[in-house]
């Protein structure tokens, strides 16, 4: 374990709020409020309703910090909850839009990583436009959110073997996007 | 290994960098596929660190929050531990007539001490299932589905 005070792991900071020092808490949420906002943002398609959500899932969270056990990473245990209160809230719909929708890139100085943003985007969107909305979100989860396919099937209650799958068609289509990116560049130089 | 492999292999593996030493040995000598596998790399590290929106600063707003919710529940005993021990007290007592202790009481005192005994397993297994449901209620709510018919009675 790390000593209290140099840069406690989640692990940590979740002992010592089940100990009862509440205000270790916010250093969970500036964590990760900012992927359990993009999962909001992934079910809700607002702002707005996207924040609600997160203050939602960490109150939730914080409630019943006393049942996590540390099984899993605490990480992959608060997606489980924001993906049970996103159905919940969305009446079982399960309707999911990909990040790469309506990713917000950064202009970036640096023209490769301008176009990658661009290939990166357009690969994502071809994946994921034949999937049902309800499996987007394993797309996004091992892309976005570098979650590990045991931890995707954990949070979605998905068999690991549909999540591989279309995780690896995912990855060809952007493996081909990126060759063919490639050779343009060349032709174009 | 040939390069259609080599590229499927990497396809299918984990972003940890750990590669069969099948595809290790490939790409040092093939450097069209580590180009490939360059780029795949590169792309993905982009995506994760790239695409996530930026959140509003909502933590001093959950905080203000936590701080007004009283202390945190006491830890229960886990769902399936409960069961565990409850299947035990069960075996306990399906078993207890075959053991000889059973059989002492039973030949010094004859019929009589049932009845006290049945009314203790039952006080036992009532404060067992009672403790049980109470300490649960949540988890037995959820799994059972008994909010359903809440939600279809609310308007």
């Amino acid at each position: 374990m790390s000593p209290p005070d140099s840069d406690p792991d989640d692990s940590d900071l979740v002992r010592m709020v089940q100990g009862g020092d509440k205000e270790r808490f916010s250093l969970l949420i500036g964590r990760h409020q900012r992927a359990v906002f993009g999962l909001g943002l992934g079910f809700f398609k607002n702002r707005e309703d996207a924040a609600d959500f997160t203050q939602d899932v960490f109150l939730k969270a914080f409630r019943n910090l006393s049942s996590f056990q540390g099984r899993s990473k605490f990480s992959t245990w608060l997606y489980r909850i924001a993906y049970n209160t996103a159905i919940n809230a969305l009446k079982r719909r399960k309707e999911y839009a990909s990040l790469a929708e309506d990713a917000e890139l950064a202009d970036y100085d640096d023209p490769e990583r301008q176009a990658l943003g661009e290939t990166t985007r357009a690969a994502v969107l071809s994946a994921v436009k034949d999937l049902p909305e309800r499996y987007r979100i394993c797309v996004d989860l091992y892309f976005f959110f570098g979650v590990p396919y045991p931890d995707i099937e954990t949070i979605t209650g998905f068999p690991v073997n549909t999540i591989k799958s279309h995780v690896f068609r995912a990855k060809s289509i952007l493996r081909e996007t990126l060759k063919n990116e490639n050779q343009g560049m060349r032709i174009r130089e | 290994m040939d390069c259609v492999r080599a590229m499927l292999s990497i396809i299918e593996s984990k972003e940890d960098g750990h590669l069969p030493l099948r595809v290790r040995l490939h790409l040092s000598h093939c450097a069209s596929c580590n180009a490939e596998y360059k780029r795949l790399r590169k792309a993905i590290a982009f995506m994760r660190s790239e695409y996530l929106p930026r959140s509003p600063d909502l933590g001093e707003l959950i905080m203000t929050a936590i701080r007004v919710t009283p202390t945190l529940e006491a830890a229960p005993v886990s769902f399936r531990d409960w069961t565990i021990a409850g299947i035990v007290i069960l075996a306990a007592i399906a078993i207890a007539p075959l053991g000889s202790a059973f059989s002492w009481v039973k030949k010094s005192f004859g019929s009589d001490f049932l009845l006290p005994l049945n009314v203790v397993l039952g006080l036992i297994l009532s404060a067992y299932g009672a403790l049980f449901i109470g300490t649960h209620l949540n988890e037995f709510v959820k799994r059972f589905k008994l909010d359903e018919h809440r939600e279809l009675e609310q308007p």
